[in-house]
Protein backbone atom coordinates (compact mmCIF):
# COMPACT_ATOMS: atom_id res chain seq x y z
CA UNK A 1 0.00 0.00 0.00
CA UNK A 2 2.68 2.38 -0.82
CA UNK A 3 1.06 5.90 -1.19
CA UNK A 4 2.38 7.25 -4.17
CA UNK A 5 3.18 10.75 -4.52
CA UNK A 6 -0.14 13.37 -5.74
CA UNK A 7 -1.98 11.59 -2.98
CA UNK A 8 -1.36 14.14 -0.10
CA UNK A 9 -0.56 17.43 0.40
CA UNK A 10 2.95 18.93 0.70
CA UNK A 11 1.74 19.91 3.96
CA UNK A 12 0.45 16.50 5.30
CA UNK A 13 3.64 14.59 4.10
CA UNK A 14 5.78 16.95 5.95
CA UNK A 15 4.02 16.07 9.24
CA UNK A 16 3.67 12.63 8.47
CA UNK A 17 7.92 13.03 8.45
CA UNK A 18 7.76 14.81 11.71
CA UNK A 19 5.95 12.26 13.57
CA UNK A 20 8.09 10.03 12.23
CA UNK A 21 11.32 11.20 12.96
CA UNK A 22 11.35 10.52 16.82
CA UNK A 23 10.60 6.77 16.53
CA UNK A 24 13.65 6.69 14.10
CA UNK A 25 15.38 7.72 16.62
CA UNK A 26 14.57 5.62 19.30
CA UNK A 27 14.86 2.81 16.66
CA UNK A 28 18.57 4.11 16.08
CA UNK A 29 19.15 3.97 20.01
CA UNK A 30 17.32 0.46 19.91
CA UNK A 31 19.79 -0.41 17.12
CA UNK A 32 22.73 1.38 19.69
CA UNK A 33 21.83 -0.11 22.84
CA UNK A 34 20.24 -3.40 22.39
CA UNK A 35 20.84 -4.75 19.41
CA UNK A 36 23.07 -7.55 19.77
CA UNK A 37 26.12 -7.04 16.40
CA UNK A 38 26.05 -10.50 15.76
CA UNK A 39 22.57 -10.02 14.47
CA UNK A 40 23.45 -8.08 11.77
CA UNK A 41 23.87 -10.01 9.20
CA UNK A 42 20.28 -11.55 9.92
CA UNK A 43 19.25 -8.02 9.37
CA UNK A 44 20.33 -7.14 6.54
CA UNK A 45 19.42 -10.42 4.81
CA UNK A 46 16.24 -10.42 6.24
CA UNK A 47 15.66 -7.13 4.84
CA UNK A 48 16.80 -8.33 1.58
CA UNK A 49 13.95 -10.79 1.34
CA UNK A 50 11.17 -8.29 2.29
CA UNK A 51 12.00 -6.58 -0.60
CA UNK A 52 11.85 -9.67 -2.81
CA UNK A 53 8.77 -10.62 -1.01
CA UNK A 54 7.01 -6.98 -1.46
CA UNK A 55 7.68 -7.88 -5.25
CA UNK A 56 5.18 -11.15 -4.92
CA UNK A 57 2.04 -9.84 -5.66
CA UNK A 58 -0.94 -12.87 -4.50
CA UNK A 59 -4.08 -12.14 -6.78
CA UNK A 60 -7.21 -11.71 -4.54
CA UNK A 61 -10.58 -11.68 -5.48
CA UNK A 62 -12.43 -8.46 -7.14
CA UNK A 63 -9.53 -7.87 -9.79
CA UNK A 64 -6.97 -7.21 -6.87
CA UNK A 65 -4.05 -8.16 -5.23
CA UNK A 66 -1.74 -8.04 -2.56
CA UNK A 67 1.71 -8.48 -1.06
CA UNK A 68 3.31 -9.05 2.05
CA UNK A 69 4.70 -5.81 4.23
CA UNK A 70 7.19 -8.10 6.21
CA UNK A 71 7.05 -5.63 9.28
CA UNK A 72 5.92 -8.26 11.90
CA UNK A 73 7.73 -10.66 10.59
CA UNK A 74 10.64 -8.67 11.18
CA UNK A 75 9.83 -7.28 14.53
CA UNK A 76 8.90 -10.62 15.29
CA UNK A 77 12.30 -12.78 14.59
CA UNK A 78 14.35 -9.66 15.50
CA UNK A 79 12.29 -9.27 18.80
CA UNK A 80 11.70 -5.81 19.31
CA UNK A 81 9.19 -3.12 16.90
CA UNK A 82 12.44 -0.98 15.95
CA UNK A 83 14.20 -3.95 14.16
CA UNK A 84 10.82 -3.38 12.16
CA UNK A 85 10.79 0.19 11.83
CA UNK A 86 13.96 0.52 10.45
CA UNK A 87 13.87 -2.85 7.95
CA UNK A 88 10.89 -1.39 6.85
CA UNK A 89 12.50 2.51 6.35
CA UNK A 90 15.15 1.19 4.66
CA UNK A 91 13.26 -1.08 2.37
CA UNK A 92 10.55 1.54 1.18
CA UNK A 93 13.73 4.52 0.81
CA UNK A 94 15.27 1.52 -1.96
CA UNK A 95 11.46 1.13 -3.47
CA UNK A 96 10.97 5.14 -3.64
CA UNK A 97 14.29 6.40 -4.66
CA UNK A 98 15.14 3.58 -7.10
CA UNK A 99 12.01 2.23 -8.70
CA UNK A 100 9.24 5.48 -7.93
CA UNK A 101 7.60 2.52 -6.13
CA UNK A 102 5.50 4.73 -3.42
CA UNK A 103 6.24 8.70 -3.34
CA UNK A 104 9.71 10.05 -2.27
CA UNK A 105 7.57 13.09 -0.54
CA UNK A 106 4.68 10.35 0.97
CA UNK A 107 7.95 8.26 2.56
CA UNK A 108 7.32 9.37 5.74
CA UNK A 109 3.26 8.89 5.41
CA UNK A 110 4.64 4.97 4.00
CA UNK A 111 6.87 4.89 6.88
CA UNK A 112 4.40 5.73 9.51
CA UNK A 113 2.10 3.28 8.04
CA UNK A 114 4.03 -0.26 6.89
CA UNK A 115 7.34 1.11 9.41
CA UNK A 116 5.63 1.63 12.30
CA UNK A 117 2.39 0.73 13.21
CA UNK A 118 2.51 -2.87 11.13
CA UNK A 119 6.42 -3.28 13.60
CA UNK A 120 4.28 -1.85 16.54
CA UNK A 121 0.93 -3.88 16.28
CA UNK A 122 2.30 -7.32 14.69
CA UNK A 123 5.22 -7.60 17.18
CA UNK A 124 3.10 -6.65 20.55
CA UNK A 125 0.07 -8.89 18.94
CA UNK A 126 1.94 -11.44 18.94
CA UNK A 127 3.85 -11.02 22.15
CA UNK A 128 0.03 -11.22 23.85
CA UNK A 129 -1.14 -13.91 21.59
CA UNK A 130 1.77 -16.37 22.05
CA UNK A 131 0.36 -16.83 25.75
CA UNK A 132 -2.69 -18.34 25.13
CA UNK A 133 -2.74 -21.88 25.29
CA UNK A 134 -4.56 -23.16 22.07
CA UNK A 135 -4.07 -26.63 23.10
CA UNK A 136 -7.89 -26.94 24.12
CA UNK A 137 -8.64 -26.00 20.41
CA UNK A 138 -6.01 -27.52 18.45
CA UNK A 139 -3.86 -29.91 19.34
CA UNK A 140 -1.43 -29.37 15.99
CA UNK A 141 -0.30 -25.77 15.83
CA UNK A 142 1.59 -24.03 18.06
CA UNK A 143 1.07 -21.03 19.64
CA UNK A 144 3.71 -19.48 17.95
CA UNK A 145 2.15 -20.32 14.76
CA UNK A 146 -1.43 -18.98 15.60
CA UNK A 147 0.21 -15.99 17.06
CA UNK A 148 2.56 -15.06 14.38
CA UNK A 149 -0.39 -15.24 11.84
CA UNK A 150 -2.36 -13.01 14.33
CA UNK A 151 0.43 -10.86 14.33
CA UNK A 152 1.13 -10.43 10.66
CA UNK A 153 -2.71 -10.47 9.61
CA UNK A 154 -3.16 -7.28 12.20
CA UNK A 155 -0.47 -5.40 11.29
CA UNK A 156 -1.36 -5.53 7.81
CA UNK A 157 -4.74 -4.50 8.64
CA UNK A 158 -3.69 -1.87 10.71
CA UNK A 159 -1.33 -0.14 8.66
CA UNK A 160 -4.52 -0.56 5.67
CA UNK A 161 -6.97 1.27 8.55
CA UNK A 162 -4.11 3.93 8.99
CA UNK A 163 -3.43 4.11 5.05
CA UNK A 164 -6.93 5.20 4.40
CA UNK A 165 -7.37 7.51 6.94
CA UNK A 166 -3.76 9.49 5.74
CA UNK A 167 -5.88 8.96 2.53
CA UNK A 168 -8.79 10.68 3.65
CA UNK A 169 -7.45 13.35 5.83
CA UNK A 170 -5.99 14.07 2.04
CA UNK A 171 -8.91 14.55 0.90
CA UNK A 172 -8.18 11.54 -1.46
CA UNK A 173 -10.61 8.30 0.17
CA UNK A 174 -13.74 9.02 1.42
CA UNK A 175 -14.15 7.39 4.75
CA UNK A 176 -16.27 5.32 4.72
CA UNK A 177 -16.11 3.94 1.51
CA UNK A 178 -12.09 3.96 1.68
CA UNK A 179 -12.06 2.15 4.79
CA UNK A 180 -14.50 -0.49 3.51
CA UNK A 181 -12.93 -1.26 1.00
CA UNK A 182 -9.47 -0.90 1.96
CA UNK A 183 -10.64 -3.11 5.10
CA UNK A 184 -11.86 -5.58 2.70
CA UNK A 185 -8.77 -5.99 0.83
CA UNK A 186 -6.69 -6.08 3.22
CA UNK A 187 -8.18 -8.65 5.43
CA UNK A 188 -7.83 -10.59 2.82
CA UNK A 189 -4.20 -10.04 1.74
CA UNK A 190 -3.50 -10.36 5.47
CA UNK A 191 -4.33 -13.95 5.72
CA UNK A 192 -2.80 -15.18 2.12
CA UNK A 193 0.07 -12.86 2.01
CA UNK A 194 1.13 -11.64 5.59
CA UNK A 195 -0.15 -13.76 8.02
CA UNK A 196 0.45 -16.92 6.11
CA UNK A 197 4.03 -16.42 5.23
CA UNK A 198 4.75 -14.43 8.66
CA UNK A 199 3.45 -17.64 10.54
CA UNK A 200 5.53 -19.76 8.36
CA UNK A 201 8.52 -18.03 8.44
CA UNK A 202 8.59 -17.68 12.34
CA UNK A 203 7.50 -20.83 12.90
CA UNK A 204 10.14 -22.71 10.86
CA UNK A 205 12.68 -20.27 12.52
CA UNK A 206 11.25 -21.43 15.90
CA UNK A 207 11.11 -25.27 15.02
CA UNK A 208 14.94 -25.63 13.60
CA UNK A 209 16.85 -22.38 14.76
CA UNK A 210 15.35 -20.81 17.64
CA UNK A 211 18.78 -19.80 18.86
CA UNK A 212 17.77 -16.80 16.40
CA UNK A 213 15.23 -15.59 17.61
CA UNK A 214 14.90 -13.32 20.74
CA UNK A 215 12.26 -15.17 22.60
CA UNK A 216 12.63 -18.63 24.11
CA UNK A 217 10.69 -21.47 22.01
CA UNK A 218 11.07 -24.03 24.33
CA UNK A 219 10.04 -21.44 27.26
CA UNK A 220 6.87 -20.72 25.79
CA UNK A 221 5.68 -24.34 24.08
CA UNK A 222 5.48 -25.56 27.41
CA UNK A 223 2.16 -25.75 28.32
CA UNK A 224 1.38 -25.16 24.75
CA UNK A 225 0.57 -27.92 22.25
CA UNK A 226 3.78 -29.50 20.30
CA UNK A 227 5.25 -28.95 17.13
CA UNK B 1 30.65 -16.75 12.19
CA UNK B 2 29.65 -20.04 12.53
CA UNK B 3 28.98 -22.17 9.24
CA UNK B 4 25.74 -23.11 10.03
CA UNK B 5 24.40 -19.78 10.48
CA UNK B 6 26.53 -18.61 7.31
CA UNK B 7 24.64 -21.76 5.35
CA UNK B 8 21.28 -20.22 6.55
CA UNK B 9 21.97 -16.52 5.76
CA UNK B 10 22.88 -17.64 2.33
CA UNK B 11 20.03 -20.04 1.85
CA UNK B 12 17.78 -17.32 2.86
CA UNK B 13 19.42 -14.32 0.61
CA UNK B 14 19.57 -17.11 -2.31
CA UNK B 15 15.56 -17.17 -1.89
CA UNK B 16 15.67 -13.39 -2.19
CA UNK B 17 17.54 -13.63 -4.97
CA UNK B 18 15.25 -16.11 -6.42
CA UNK B 19 11.77 -14.77 -6.05
CA UNK B 20 13.52 -11.70 -7.74
CA UNK B 21 13.73 -13.35 -10.39
CA UNK B 22 10.41 -14.95 -10.63
CA UNK B 23 8.14 -12.55 -9.25
CA UNK B 24 8.04 -10.74 -12.56
CA UNK B 25 6.86 -13.97 -14.21
CA UNK B 26 4.78 -14.88 -11.90
CA UNK B 27 3.54 -11.94 -9.85
CA UNK B 28 -0.57 -10.91 -10.44
CA UNK B 29 -1.08 -8.10 -12.87
CA UNK B 30 -3.96 -7.26 -11.04
CA UNK B 31 -3.27 -3.65 -9.27
CA UNK B 32 -2.48 -3.74 -5.27
CA UNK B 33 -5.57 -3.14 -2.66
CA UNK B 34 -4.24 0.55 -2.53
CA UNK B 35 -4.17 0.74 -6.57
CA UNK B 36 -7.56 -0.48 -6.95
CA UNK B 37 -9.31 1.46 -4.14
CA UNK B 38 -8.05 4.82 -5.70
CA UNK B 39 -9.21 4.01 -9.24
CA UNK B 40 -12.75 4.18 -7.99
CA UNK B 41 -12.19 7.77 -6.42
CA UNK B 42 -11.55 10.62 -9.35
CA UNK B 43 -9.61 12.85 -6.27
CA UNK B 44 -6.75 10.15 -6.60
CA UNK B 45 -3.88 10.99 -8.84
CA UNK B 46 -0.13 10.39 -9.22
CA UNK B 47 1.28 13.79 -9.50
CA UNK B 48 4.55 14.14 -9.30
CA UNK B 49 5.41 16.96 -7.22
CA UNK B 50 9.04 16.47 -5.78
CA UNK B 51 10.54 16.66 -9.91
CA UNK B 52 12.26 13.41 -8.59
CA UNK B 53 12.55 11.03 -11.48
CA UNK B 54 13.88 7.55 -10.26
CA UNK B 55 16.45 5.56 -12.48
CA UNK B 56 14.01 2.54 -12.76
CA UNK B 57 11.03 3.58 -12.81
CA UNK B 58 7.65 0.70 -12.44
CA UNK B 59 10.25 -1.82 -12.29
CA UNK B 60 6.97 -3.91 -13.73
CA UNK B 61 6.53 -6.20 -10.12
CA UNK B 62 3.26 -4.77 -9.55
CA UNK B 63 2.03 -5.59 -12.99
CA UNK B 64 2.19 -1.95 -13.67
CA UNK B 65 4.00 -2.86 -17.01
CA UNK B 66 7.87 -3.09 -18.19
CA UNK B 67 9.14 -6.68 -19.68
CA UNK B 68 10.27 -9.10 -17.56
CA UNK B 69 13.16 -10.08 -17.75
CA UNK B 70 14.20 -6.44 -17.17
CA UNK B 71 12.33 -6.13 -14.26
CA UNK B 72 13.64 -9.34 -12.91
CA UNK B 73 17.59 -7.70 -13.12
CA UNK B 74 16.02 -4.43 -11.51
CA UNK B 75 14.51 -6.27 -8.76
CA UNK B 76 17.90 -8.37 -8.11
CA UNK B 77 19.60 -5.07 -8.05
CA UNK B 78 17.25 -3.98 -5.62
CA UNK B 79 17.92 -6.89 -3.44
CA UNK B 80 21.28 -6.78 -3.21
CA UNK B 81 21.27 -3.18 -2.77
CA UNK B 82 19.60 -2.99 0.10
CA UNK B 83 21.21 -5.85 1.99
CA UNK B 84 23.99 -3.63 1.54
CA UNK B 85 22.49 -0.42 2.80
CA UNK B 86 20.92 -2.60 5.57
CA UNK B 87 24.71 -3.42 6.64
CA UNK B 88 26.49 -0.31 6.00
CA UNK B 89 23.61 0.95 8.11
CA UNK B 90 24.21 -1.30 11.49
CA UNK B 91 27.82 -1.81 11.01
CA UNK B 92 28.05 2.14 10.72
CA UNK B 93 26.01 2.60 13.74
CA UNK B 94 28.41 -0.01 15.73
CA UNK B 95 31.64 1.47 14.51
CA UNK B 96 30.44 4.82 15.64
CA UNK B 97 29.58 3.22 18.71
CA UNK B 98 32.81 1.72 19.31
CA UNK B 99 34.91 4.63 18.27
CA UNK B 100 32.67 6.69 21.03
CA UNK B 101 33.33 4.07 24.03
CA UNK B 102 37.65 4.05 22.73
CA UNK B 103 36.93 7.56 23.21
CA UNK B 104 35.44 7.74 26.39
CA UNK B 105 38.12 5.23 27.44
CA UNK B 106 41.02 7.75 26.59
CA UNK B 107 39.22 10.61 28.47
CA UNK B 108 38.53 8.57 31.68
CA UNK B 109 42.75 7.58 31.74
CA UNK B 110 43.64 11.56 30.75
CA UNK B 111 41.36 12.81 33.93
CA UNK B 112 43.00 9.59 35.83
CA UNK B 113 42.70 10.53 39.57
CA UNK B 114 40.16 14.14 38.92
CA UNK B 115 37.30 13.62 41.31
CA UNK B 116 35.67 16.22 39.89
CA UNK B 117 32.02 17.80 40.04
Amino acid sequence: MHIPDGFIPLWQSAIYFVIILPVIYFSIQWANNKMDERKIPILGVLAAAIFAIQALNIPIPWGTSGHMVGAAMAAIILGSPFAGVLLITLVLFVQAFLFGDGGVLALGANILSMGVVASFVGFYSFTVVRKINFTPITKKYSSVAIAAFIGGWLALFASAVVTTLQLYLAGTFPLIEGLLIMGLYHAVIGIVAEGFITSVAVTAIASYRSDILAFDEKKSSKGAASG
Amino acid sequence: MKKKDRNLLAVVFGIAILISVIAPFVASENPDGLESTSERFENAENKNESGYESPLPDYGVRGLGGREGTSAIALILGTVLTLVIVLAMFYGISLVKRSRSRKDEENSEKDGDYHGK
